[in-house]
């Protein structure tokens, strides 16, 4: 079966805000007023859910995964004062830790998700 | 003492026959109107079409080429018109587009028209077959025309036609899109090559409500083709199934050659029995009346501000918020590429000034515009938190078309 639309998730969770890419073609909002997708639901329905496939699920690499733990400049600035005055290696530990976390070797993949479920209910709501 | 008195001569006659001022009939009507309300709808005053764009003076897209696509409206050439196939076998194509319509048409008032030139000739209509161009008009924009009502209003149809095939025409007035409640009925063109004005009526349906919101409330189609098994008894409001032309005559078949051309401009739906002159408006009025449903830039891309920043536990990109030129019909489809090839996606350009395609982001829009579209989670490589950049829609339309 051809996949003709792919599910765009709301990455902040909010389903009702989800898109739909029409292949090659255009999004769509989820609008039950804009004719396309009310073609959306109608081709699932008489062509099935096999024709949509979900959004893609990305894991970063390591590069993206450590940048998200650092903590921000100031705070290892805060870290390295008083690891000076102290005598202590809480700066090097805390980054060591990341980078032991994330090691190189993770270089990132994105796979393709669920189709999330609010488009079979929709589909089951067509007369 | 005598008094004497004198008194104006008075000729009854001549008093009566002053009375009798030299009034027409309209003239005559509007003496007669009993109220303001009465007197209003006599001189028709007040925006009165129906239909959007009726003299085509506004058309954002290209030239539309058909498909056969069947059960899918194909948009093209002047704005809010449409083409449909009904079969998926119909043979004829054509190009429809805006063209500038003779002199002869010029000196009453428009100067442009809808073109329908045949490119791909159908001699031989199959029985299934139909098709049409049509406007549809949105529920919310019917409320005044009191359908489903003994006080449901009359409409009247007129326009301007020119076609290289003289003879009798359909033309359908629907209630929905895909309702079945149709009243069906024809015209004739009586000579080659000739612009005519046509007149149509249409009586109000009084049992048959029509919608209070923005999906099809009324279509008006001018049928081009229909095979003996899409035509149905003409005149009279009735659920006609997949009947779009008029039995009893024979159709013209504007398809027989593709040296055939159909021009039509001038086209308005009103209320009432008396097709009232065309009502035109200024361009920028009719422009936005019909971004409601479509637009695109001038310039055909969109062009956003965007910059990184912290969002939850990782970086992400946001761009600004862009309002439509008016609100929409709907939240609409979105068109638009990187200029790559790349259906869907963006151009940015870095920081560093480099330009970058097959980005993917969310516009996050409504019917009134973007709301901020972002790209998140982890923003795009290259752009660190607070760095702004310039991201390109190329080709960009918006789409809420019903």
């Amino acid at each position: 079966m051809t996949i003709k639309y792919k599910i765009r998730k709301n990455p902040f969770g909010d389903s009702s805000r989800d898109q739909i890419e029409k292949i090659g073609e255009c999004i769509i909002p989820r609008d039950l007023g804009n004719t396309d997708y009310q073609k959306f639901l109608q081709d699932v329905k008489e062509q099935g859910i096999e024709i949509v496939e979900g959004d893609d699920v990305i894991t970063p690499d390591y590069k993206e995964q450590r940048l998200a733990e650092y903590p921000s400049l100031a705070d290892q600035q805060d870290m390295q004062y008083w690891d000076a005055v102290n005598g202590t290696t809480t700066w090097k530990d805390k980054i060591n830790e990341i980078k032991t976390k994330y090691p190189k070797t993770n270089t990132g993949s994105t796979t393709v998700g669920d189709v999330p479920s609010w488009v079979q209910t929709e589909v089951n709501k067509l007369t | 003492m005598a008094l004497r008195t004198s008194k104006p001569t008075l000729n009854l006659r001549e008093k009566v026959s002053e009375l009798d001022r030299p009034v027409g009939n309209h003239g005559a009507q509007l003496m007669r109107s009993e109220s303001p309300e009465k007197s209003f709808e006599l001189v028709r005053a007040g925006r009165k079409n129906l239909l959007i764009n009726g003299s085509c003076q506004v058309a954002q897209r290209s030239t539309l080429s058909v498909s056969n696509s069947n059960s899918s409206v194909q948009y093209g050439g002047p704005d809010r018109w449409f083409q449909y196939f009904y079969n998926s076998g119909e043979q004829a194509r054509y190009d429809f587009k805006q063209t500038s319509p003779a002199s002869s048409l010029v000196e009453k008032g428009f100067k442009s028209a809808m073109h329908l030139d045949v490119t791909t000739a159908d001699t031989s209509i199959h029985a299934d077959h139909s098709l049409w161009t049509a406007q549809r008009i949105e529920g919310i924009n019917c409320d005044h025309l009191r359908w489903g009502t003994d006080f449901a209003k009359d409409l009247t149809l007129s326009f301007w036609i020119k076609s290289t095939v003289p003879g009798y025409y359909s033309v359908v007035l629907a209630i929905d899109a895909n309702g079945d409640n149709r009243y069906i009925t024809t015209y004739q063109v009586e000579k080659k090559n000739t612009w005519e004005y046509k007149v149509i009526h249409f009586p109000g349906h009084k049992t048959v409500t029509i919608d209070h919101d923005n999906s099809v409330g009324l279509e008006v189609k001018f049928t081009w083709m229909a095979g003996s098994n899409r035509v149905a008894d003409p005149n009279a409001w009735d659920t006609q199934g997949n009947k779009y032309g008029a039995s009893g005559v024979d159709l013209a078949n504007i398809f027989s050659s593709t040296s055939n051309n159909i021009y039509l401009t001038g086209v308005q739906l009103e209320e009432g029995n008396t097709a009232t002159p065309f009502q035109h408006l200024s361009y920028g009025e009719e422009l936005a009346l019909c971004q409601r449903y479509y637009w695109k830039p001038v310039g055909t891309h969109l062009h956003l501000g965007m910059w990184s920043h912290g969002v939850a536990d990782t970086s992400g990109i946001r761009f600004q918020s862009y309002p439509w030129p008016v609100p929409m019909r709907a939240s609409p489809s979105l068109v638009y590429d990187d200029n790559a090839g790349n259906s869907s996606r963006v151009g940015v350009e870095h920081p560093d000034k480099t330009d970058h395609t097959n980005i993917n982001v969310s516009f996050q829009h409504t019917l009134d515009g973007t709301d901020g579209g972002y790209k998140y989670p982890y923003g795009i490589s290259g752009f660190s938190v607070g760095q702004s950049g310039d991201m390109i829609a190329y080709n960009f339309e918006a789409n809420a078309e019903i």
